[in-house]
């Protein structure tokens, strides 16, 4: 007999996980099943279809003759097609190479209009070299200027400064007012990080990845944000429904059941995350191609000045991930106020007000230390790209931590405190 | 079948096992035997032996209030209670804001009392955590239910995290709703259901654990005669060999089924006896007489007035009263409305 229950015990507690994933599927459900929940789904479904029409119609391709510009798929092809063919190490040949072609087709007068800009069939035989032309312009503007016409103004013999110009620019500019807010080991980790930067580039057709990191974040400030949405009813539905009289005075309703539905949200938060992300990237990645996954972020236009050493797969494995932290954030903070409220409306609104309301406030006027703090804030692991391109670290003592390293671990740190803080709210909510 | 956790009925058996009689174990063993009459599993026969030793042993169900007090900010809704429950059905009838609610939450734990405790089988209720709720079964007064769920979806989760075993759940909801007449209706949505469904839906999930401790808050709240009656039948089912606490302002609920009735007022249980004893405390009090529709108004105005029935010629009044109110007044037996009409003073 008492072997016979002490096997039985063994059973019970394999059963008793089985039970837990039972109860977890019906907290997914209790949370899907709400129109409000299906309507917040069928949006994002929208949004995300609508943001690849959007990032597809937006490629254009000048052509010669009648059809002028051509739009979207056939864009995409020709833009793959002309410029695939510059796939290459970026070398000072090759950007010797680019500034004299560019500069024959500006001398060119066929190629001019009155006003001495380029008319449209000039402009047709720049488009291929057009990623490296911007490349240029980068190099040889300051630190946070741009002009489009800088290549115009550069003889072949300049080239050998294409990647000085880079070190140089980071250099002046650490060494300017601007830069003020940073501290000296902050300043020699920048400069470091840009004499080590490996060059030459690789330099290949990378539309797809520039519009996967540029346009990704549309995606996920959404998923954010209807996440949200979705587990606020998490604790606070019970109360509204009246199921927290049943729950709370049941055998498992203040542990199994409260494990249960963090599980379920964090589970509608990564299935929701991750499958967005993956209908998006997928999508471009069909039409555009894979091409340039190895290429450094540098070789991208907005990146060109980025401390981080990446390439464009990396960057956008962090970008993901770190959209990602930011998601189970907001849905831990989420769910702790569920917990506490008695509506799921104030659920909703305070990870509302958490991610929109920092993006309207402009800190470059604050102390450093509320700008640092302002750079840890949720809203920053939704803008994409741009975080790749901030200036922002952490001086630890000697050490140097950027924001892609400790935005995790202190975000993991919160989320273990909320936690507890979220279980007792639940286990103490007393119904008047 | 007897629903309840292994755990509990694991450190049951194993806490009885050597100190019982063998002879009494052999009877238990012979009367598990006849009631499945397939191979034993032993998950069933620990779930069975559990409730059954439970009973044979002598473990009765006691519970105690001691002191029992909730206040909040500006009202104290109940006032140091002192009762005690066994076996039966006890009715615990009030006014609204009368505290019974307010007790009842108490006693399921889902409210800290301000001061006192509850004691189950000399265990404060604190301290037993999930064994305590293993015995419970609450249908608490308002609607609790996950509108877009069938009831088979709801009871499947109200029977998972009342730890029922995932091989008898399926089992166990077919019985419970053929006890509560729903089982045509088990894959339609609860928001489809009528008031009265979705009271029998509450009962069934209340009972799906075959608590032996069964807390039942205005449970025909809403209902009409028809179900009313259909739920006192049900609970008369039901209240074998268990504690039934049963809150009502509705005197016909617990007329007939009561073994006890408890009278709250204002917090304070002011009565607390069997129908019988308790209707003695107005023996003498309660008259009946023919008056004119005009006498009736006057008589409105002065006594306590428990009917009023029209006639052709006048109207009978029924008078709550210690001295004789009319000349043509009869004395007669009273019933548990006048019982709360003499106590609260306001129609049932």
């Amino acid at each position: 007999m008492h072997a016979q229950l002490a096997e039985h015990t063994q059973r019970a507690g394999f059963e008793g996980i089985r039970g837990v994933s039972m109860i977890i599927m019906f907290e997914i459900k209790k949370l899907l099943k709400k129109r409000s929940a299906l309507i917040s789904l069928l949006f994002l479904l929208v949004w995300n279809l609508g943001s690849i029409v959007y990032v597809v119609n937006s490629t254009s391709w000048s052509k010669g003759g009648n059809e002028n510009i051509i739009f979207g798929i056939e864009a995409i092809k020709m833009a793959k097609e002309h410029k695939s063919l510059w796939n290459n190490i970026l070398t000072e040949d090759i950007i010797n190479e680019v500034i004299f072609l560019n500069h024959e087709i500006n001398n060119n007068s066929e190629y001019l209009n009155l006003d001495g800009r380029l008319n449209n069939e000039g402009y047709i035989l720049t488009q291929d070299f057009s990623d490296i032309r911007g490349l240029i312009n980068n190099s040889f503007c300051d630190f946070y200027t741009y002009d489009y016409y800088k290549c115009d103004t550069l003889t072949p013999e300049q080239s050998v400064l294409f990647y000085v110009n880079r070190v140089n620019a980071i250099k002046s500019w650490l060494e300017s007012p601007d830069a003020s807010r940073l501290s000296n080991i902050e300043k020699n980790y920048f400069v470091e990080s840009a004499e080590k930067l490996e060059t030459p580039f690789i330099y290949s057709y990378m539309d797809g990845w520039n519009n996967a990191l540029n346009y990704c974040s549309m995606i996920i400030i959404l998923n954010v944000l209807v996440i949200c949405i979705l587990i606020a009813p998490t604790f606070s539905g019970e109360y509204q429904s009246g199921s927290d009289y049943i729950v709370l005075s049941s055998k498992y309703g203040r542990s199994k059941v409260i494990y249960a539905k963090f599980l379920s949200a964090y589970t509608i938060a990564t299935v929701i995350y991750f499958t967005s992300i993956i209908l998006f990237c997928s999508s471009i990645f069909i039409l555009y191609g894979f091409d340039g996954y190895n290429c450094p972020i540098q070789a991208n236009d907005y990146c060109w000045k980025s401390f981080y050493h990446l390439t464009n797969i990396e960057a956008m494995a962090v970008v993901v991930f770190m959209g990602y932290m930011g998601c189970i954030l907001m849905s831990s903070v989420t769910i702790l106020i569920s917990s506490v409220v008695k509506t799921s409306f104030s659920a909703i609104i305070v990870p509302f007000l958490i991610i929109i309301l920092p993006q309207m406030i402009d800190i470059s006027n604050f102390p450093v230390y509320i700008q640092k703090i302002f750079t840890l804030l949720p809203h920053q692991t939704t803008i994409g790209l741009i975080l790749l391109g901030y200036y922002n670290v952490f001086s630890i003592g000697e050490y140097i931590v950027t924001p892609i390293q400790l935005v995790p671990i202190i975000y993991l740190l919160i989320i273990c405190l909320l936690i507890p803080f979220t279980i007792q709210g639940f286990r103490n909510h007393e119904i008047i | 079948m007897p629903g309840g956790s292994v755990h509990f009925v694991k450190t049951e058996i194993y806490n009885y096992l050597h100190n019982i009689d063998y002879s009494l174990l052999r009877y238990c063993h012979e009367e598990v035997r006849i009631y499945t009459k397939r191979k034993k599993n032993l998950h069933e026969y620990c779930l069975y032996m559990g409730n059954l030793l439970h009973r044979m042993l002598g473990v009765f169900m006691l519970i105690e209030v001691k002191n029992l007090s909730k206040r909040f900010a500006d009202n104290e809704a109940v006032k140091s209670l002192n009762l005690s429950f066994e076996k039966g059905v006890y009715g615990l009838l009030g006014a609204n804001g009368a505290g019974k609610t307010t007790f009842m939450k108490m006693l399921c734990r889902i409210l800290t009392p301000s001061s006192g405790s509850i004691f189950l089988d000399n265990s404060n209720i604190k301290d037993l955590g999930e064994r305590y709720y293993d015995l419970l079964g609450y249908l608490p007064q308002d609607h609790c239910y996950y509108p877009d769920f069938t009831a088979r979806e709801y009871l499947t989760y109200i029977a998972l995290i009342k730890g029922i075993d995932k091989k008898i759940i399926k089992k166990r909801i077919q019985e419970v709703l053929d006890i509560v007449s729903l089982s045509n209706a088990i894959d339609k949505k609860v928001k489809t259901y009528s008031g009265g469904m979705k009271r029998r839906l509450g009962i069934a999930q209340a009972i799906i654990n075959n608590p032996l401790i069964l807390i039942l808050d205005e449970p025909t709240a809403g209902l009409d005669p028809k179900e009313r009656i259909r739920f006192r039948n049900l609970l008369s089912k039901l209240s074998h060999d268990r504690i039934v606490i049963l809150s009502t302002h509705i005197v016909s609920d617990i007329e007939s089924i009561a073994n006890k009735i408890l009278i709250m007022k204002e917090g304070n249980i002011i009565l607390n006896d069997c129908k019988e004893n308790i209707l003695k405390k107005i023996d003498n009090y309660v008259w009946i007489c023919r008056i004119s529709y005009e006498d009736s108004e006057i008589m409105q105005e002065k006594y306590i007035v428990s009917n009023i029935k029209s006639y052709s010629d006048g109207v009978e009044v029924r008078i709550i009263t210690d001295k004789k109110p009319h000349e043509t007044a009869e004395k007669i037996s009273p019933t548990l409305e006048d019982l709360y009409m003499f106590y609260f003073n306001e129609f049932s």
